[in-house]
């Protein structure tokens, strides 16, 4: 019932969002509202979830539910941020109907109907994309954006094709999955931005509204990353070069965006752009989690995704804070917005403790994984590399902002509270304000205000006085919040141990009808299965059953026992 | 006496080539809706008439999706990038290779899908490769129809929400395309810019006809930003003429030292950015009515144009002046 609450929720919110944007206060509260809602509703969904539409069953998880509110609660952050730092009114619908398309994709039993919802919440992001022409072919957002939907539909809709396994006619099944694998690594590579495929994913700042970073590089590829991790058990049994030639492209891409990325964000001047590469690097443990091709990868991929989610929401909503409390996003500009919003750069320091972690944490325990598993024994110095480059990002940011102060950030308002003056002599701002608010009521300026303003009044203008300590204080909570996550807290850890009914379709055996060549090897093999519990055989296997080589794991790969099912 | 699935095939694939292949929106979102109609068919067992009903109703909406996107302004884009003629036949090779290959066997679904499936996904390659927006995303549309049609005749029909789903997702990225290419926030945009620069006028304001050179009478919120000081309005968007040739010399970038200094001949110069590429207006960021492009087409206009082409520093006149009595 939860399920259909949320998709009704998410359906509704993102239709009445959309229809109510040109109403400045409706469409956010709308966008508000609905978030709220898809939050609350996102906690109730668990194990015991079901929902059956016709001959497919939607059944909840813990890490679905878990995921679910996260990525609605990072949207209603991101949005309150976006109350004070400009509101983009496609953000709110289009987070709503992508978070619905996830939804279906994360519950649903037949892997058909999970892979094409999950194409279908991809294509949300195009609501973000700013339409207007661009100077040149190169930076042209709305070009990168229908070419990512497009292959993204093409890698989820193979995908689904392979999932189901089909009796292909030949001797070797091999280059099939390694062309499903190759084309799907590469949406998931596009999508998140991961070099050499960064170029779209620097300029959203242009070519996109505010904060939709957010979306774009981190809530729809992690959504895209859960599906692609829980796809890639299907190849666990194969063996053949085709693949490990596809295995090699998507690691070769993984290393680029580790070392290429963090590199990018420490010479670049603008504070979108440092923020997306940061974005960026993180994707590339994404792409190793899928090149590890193997079940011990996918906890802690999980949890990392909901860190990624949490924490680089927290980014996105830092750099818009920054940006709004001195007017500009260059970085060299913002030399010193330390002493004037410390409660921002202590947001930037959770951040950073959040998304790196410490020796024994659960998040740098994934992230250690994840190279160790998606990398050779050769190229495990790139875990210290990249703690190393991040941290040096992070550290880049918050000396910049020890420094002295520029004339942008001198006359920038501060974080210190204040109050509209009352009996008093008026303060500079506090006579602003207070003169907008009397000339806003009809009255006739120059009077007393303080008199004439009655408690609402005065409470409007606190909050424009205090606007600049209100954002900090949400982000600040917001990289709390993402911390919390990456250290285990909250149920992350457990909500990670299980998985998504896509597991379960990926680890089963296929059952298919015989066909007339005799079978490849004589010994069927079932796999082990992943899934939380048991779910139906999916819709699209028809047919006895076909044999399935033994699990395969090239090394340096360990496989794990199956995850257990959650029991919270 | 040829068989329904056969038929349904058949109009798929001939949809797929009039959508690659048309160059007005209008006959582009046609094709595409035939194609999403008769996909359902394409199948075996058919589909309850629940689902082919969603299915109809969803092709019809994506279909209004896009026609919507072309009528809000001309969307007429180069076309298919290697011809009618070799749409077609590459179609119809495709078909052929579809027809005889068996890369799945038993077969779950009807043979002539899997041709179908085959046809579109080839015929999606070379939009999906190009530049235009328009184009890439009607490339996109093409090849998930064709997906689906391999989909159902290797792995069998879909489930009932796999309907909805995929008529979501087709929904979807129509409604993508069409967002992509639509001048929706044109004002937007305009007022942004008009802020940064006040003498920036829309140029959906006085739209000119690209056959006589004659001024339509614009709306209200354009006519009021028509000030003493405001430059020619750039860009244009003509209906007809140069096509092709614009739409390849918009390749080319705006130089970024481009003067600011209207001319008269930008004022009737076709936008590189124009609706040829797929959206509908011109790019507000641009310096308005500067030089912009050396490629750049110029529209023959008769001579002379006593009143319609505004000079630097004179009002813009909007409407046919009143005799003098």
């Amino acid at each position: 019932m939860s399920l259909l609450v949320f998709l009704v929720i998410c359906g509704i919110g993102a239709a009445v969002g959309l229809a109510a944007r040109s109403s400045r206060w409706l469409g956010r509260l709308v966008g508000l509202v609905c978030l709220l809602l898809a939050f609350a509703a996102a906690l109730t969904i668990g194990p015991t979830t079901s929902l059956t539409i016709g001959d497919v069953t939607l059944a909840g998880t813990s890490y679905s539910g878990f995921f679910l509110a996260c990525a609605a609660g990072s949207g209603l952050l991101l949005c309150v941020v976006g109350l004070a730092s400009g509101w983009p009114d496609e953000l709110a619908p289009a987070a709503l109907a992508s978070l619905a398309g996830l939804a279906i994709a994360f519950t649903a039993a037949d892997p058909g109907v999970a892979l094409a919802a999950g194409a279908a919440a991809a294509t949300a992001g195009a609501l973000l994309i700013v339409r207007t022409a661009p100077r040149d072919a190169e930076g042209d957002g709305r070009l990168a954006e229908i070419r990512t939907i497009g292959l993204v539909a093409a890698g989820l809709g193979f995908a689904a094709i392979t999932v189901a396994r089909p009796p292909w006619n030949g001797r070797d099944d091999g280059p099939i999955f390694a062309l499903a694998f190759l084309i799907l690594g590469l949406a998931l590579a596009v999508r998140s931005g991961a070099v050499p495929f960064h170029v779209p994913a620097a300029r959203l700042g242009r070519t996109a509204a505010p904060l939709s970073p957010a979306m774009l590089l981190v809530w729809i590829p992690a959504g895209l990353a859960v599906l692609a991790i829980s796809w890639s058990a299907t190849t666990l049994g194969i063996q053949s070069d085709w693949l490990n030639a596809s295995i090699a492209v998507v690691q070769v891409v993984a290393v680029a965006t580790l070392v290429l990325g963090p590199l990018a964000a420490l010479v670049h001047d603008e504070l979108e752009e440092v923020v997306a590469y940061s974005i960026v690097t993180d994707a590339g443990f994404v792409l190793l989690a899928m090149a590890a091709r193997t079940d011990s990868a996918a906890e802690p991929a999980r949890l990392w995704l909901i860190v990624f989610i949490a924490a680089k929401t927290g980014l996105v909503a830092w750099a818009a804070g920054l940006s709004r409390a001195f007017g500009t996003s260059n970085v060299p500009r913002l030399r010193g917005w330390l002493r004037r919003t410390p409660m921002l750069g202590l947001a930037l320091a959770v951040i950073a403790v959040a998304t790196i972690g410490w020796p024994g944490s659960p998040v740098y325990e994934a992230r250690s994984t994840l190279i160790r598993l998606g990398l050779p024994s050769g190229l495990q110095f790139l875990f210290p590399v990249s703690i190393a480059l991040a941290l040096a990002c992070y550290a880049r940011l918050l000396l910049i902002g020890l420094r002295s102060a520029t004339e942008d950030v001198r006359l920038a308002r501060s974080e210190l509270p204040r109050w509209p003056a009352v009996g008093r002599r008026p303060s500079a701002d506090a006579a602003v304000a207070a003169t907008a608010m009397t000339l806003a009521s009809g009255a006739e300026p120059g009077g007393e205000p303080e008199a004439s303003a009655g408690v609402g009044d005065r409470v409007a203008a606190a909050w424009r006085l205090n606007r600049t300590t209100g954002v900090s204080l949400v982000i600040v909570a917001g990289a709390a919040l993402s911390a919390a996550l990456a250290f285990g807290g909250l149920g992350t850890s457990n909500a990670s141990r299980s998985g998504i009914p896509l597991d379960a379709a990926a680890h089963t055996t296929p059952t298919r009808a015989p066909t007339q060549a005799p079978p490849r090897l004589p010994t069927p093999t079932p796999l082990p299965s992943l899934a939380p519990r048991p779910t139906p055989e999916p819709s699209g296997a028809v047919g006895p059953s076909q044999s399935i080589p033994p699990s395969f794991s090239p090394a340096p790969i360990t496989t794990s026992a199956p995850a257990q099912p959650n029991t919270d | 006496m040829i068989q329904p699935v056969v038929a349904a095939a058949l109009i798929a694939a001939i949809g797929g080539v009039v959508a690659i292949a048309a160059r007005d929106g209008r006959v582009v979102a046609l094709g595409l809706l035939i194609a999403m109609v008769a996909t359902p068919f394409v199948a075996s067992p058919e589909p309850t008439a629940l689902a082919v009903v969603f299915r109809v109703l969803g092709s019809l909406l994506a279909a209004y999706l896009l026609l919507a996107a072309a009528r809000s302004q001309s969307i007429a884009s180069e076309g298919s990038g290697i011809g009618v003629l070799a749409e077609t036949a590459v179609a119809g090779a495709a078909f052929s290779i579809g027809w005889f290959i068996v890369p799945v066997e038993p077969l779950t679904g009807p043979l002539a899908a899997q041709a179908a499936g085959v046809t579109l996904v080839a015929l999606a390659i070379v939009p999906l490769t190009g530049r235009d927006v328009f184009r890439v995303g009607v490339g996109a549309a093409v090849l998930v129809i064709g997906g689906s049609l391999l989909f159902q005749a290797w792995i069998g029909p879909a489930s009932s929400v796999g309907q909805i789903v995929l008529t979501a997702l087709l929904v979807a990225v129509a409604g993508a395309t069409g967002l992509l290419i639509s001048p929706f926030d044109a004002m937007t945009a305009m007022r942004g810019t008009a802020a940064e620069a006040p003498a920036a006028v829309p140029s959906a304001a006085g739209e000119l006809s690209a056959d006589s050179g004659a001024e339509i009478a614009p709306d209200a919120a354009g006519e009021a930003a028509l000030t003493e000081a405001a430059p020619a309005v750039p860009a244009p968007l003509p209906r007809r003429p140069a096509a092709r040739k614009t739409a390849r010399s918009s390749a080319a970038p705006i130089p970024a030292d481009a003067s600011p200094t209207p001319t008269r001949a930008s004022t009737i110069r076709t936008s590189p950015f124009g609706p040829l590429r797929g959206e509908g207006w011109t790019d507000p960021s641009r310096p308005l009515g500067g030089e912009t492009s050396d490629e750049e087409t110029e529209i023959e206009t008769p001579e002379p144009l006593p009143e319609v082409f505004p000079t630097p520093g004179r009002v813009r006149r909007l409407r046919p002046r009143e005799p003098r009595r």
